[in-house]
């Protein structure tokens, strides 16, 4: 019986985000389909993936930050006037599943600092995870500047 | 009198000492229905530590298990072993006098390949979304 040959498997942005935010059945997908194959992703759809999701985070977690903002209430109430479509959709279905599951009180002025810090959390740990997850292919035949540019996250400095 | 930070780190080790009871009990009883009243205790006094030691880096892991146990409440389907991987972490993190950011990282992605889901939540983007416009 001849071995299989190992499978490598190039991710667009599309799956490779779907793997990590994708809904447990949706991961439960990929898995059966990859199993422990390695994965590879450019460093593009690695910048795709920032652009999309984690600066939308990280914008909120200033929002959030705000002297003016009392509760996640209010935050999620500028976030919602402030920005367009694609942002708002991508905080307000994380946001509420984020919260919910550490049992905060949205209209609390007391939870505001327990939810900077899970967002904080949550932010440090998708970075390192999209970082982590998949193996790079160290080509990028798009070329693209943007996708060269590191975002570095800086928790004792947030506003710098 | 000398304040916060001796208290603190007292009050850290007996919230981790208890987070380890409760994973080695659920690990015993996993699949059993005594298993809820662990992961319940388990799940409060990770919320515990996150209150009381919000910036202490063994926080980031103990909250990365945590959201992965609580969502949907998938510590129903983790495994006897898969908590027993995840005592063996914690235990030696909670050893160690200082943990590295590096070591943080490295528990994290030890707990994604004892197979716990640290990103539960689940967000649908539009294709859309990686293409938008630098200029607004």
């Amino acid at each position: 019986m001849e071995d299989k040959p190992i499978q490598e498997h190039f991710l667009d942005t599309s799956v490779a985000r779907s793997f990590l935010l994708g809904t447990q059945t949706y991961k439960q997908y990929f898995e059966s389909q990859f199993g422990n194959q390695p994965l590879y992703i450019a460093n593009y759809v690695q910048m795709e993936i920032k652009r999309s999701y984690l600066i939308n985070l990280i914008s909120f977690y200033f929002v959030l930050h705000l002297e003016t903002i009392n509760n996640i209430g209010d935050a999620i109430a500028l976030w919602s006037n402030r920005f367009k479509t694609s942002e708002l959709k991508a905080i307000l279905q994380l946001i509420p599943q984020l919260f919910s599951t550490h049992q905060l009180n949205f209209g609390s002025d007391q939870d505001k600092e327990k939810a900077l810090c899970i967002l904080a959390i949550y932010i440090k740990r998708f970075e390192l995870i999209q970082r982590r997850k998949f193996n790079k292919t160290k080509i990028d035949s798009t070329a693209c500047a943007r996708a060269i540019v590191t975002l570095n996250i800086d928790l004792k400095n947030p506003a710098g | 009198m000398n304040t916060s930070p001796s208290v603190k780190e007292i009050s850290g080790v007996e919230i981790t000492k208890a987070i380890l009871v409760n994973l080695q009990k659920l690990s015993s009883y996993s699949g059993e229905p005594m298993a809820a009243v662990y992961a319940d205790n388990l799940l409060r006094t990770m919320r515990l530590l996150r209150d009381k030691l919000s910036l202490d880096p063994l926080t980031e892991v103990v909250m990365a298990l945590h959201d992965a146990l609580v969502c949907s409440n998938r510590w129903i389907d983790y495994t006897s072993t898969q908590y027993q991987g995840a005592y063996d972490l914690l235990a030696s993190l909670i050893a160690q006098e200082i943990i590295t950011n590096l070591e943080v990282e490295s528990a994290i992605l030890t707990l994604e390949d004892l197979g716990f889901d640290t990103l539960p939540f689940g967000v649908k983007l539009d294709d859309s979304l990686d293409r938008d416009e630098d200029s607004e």
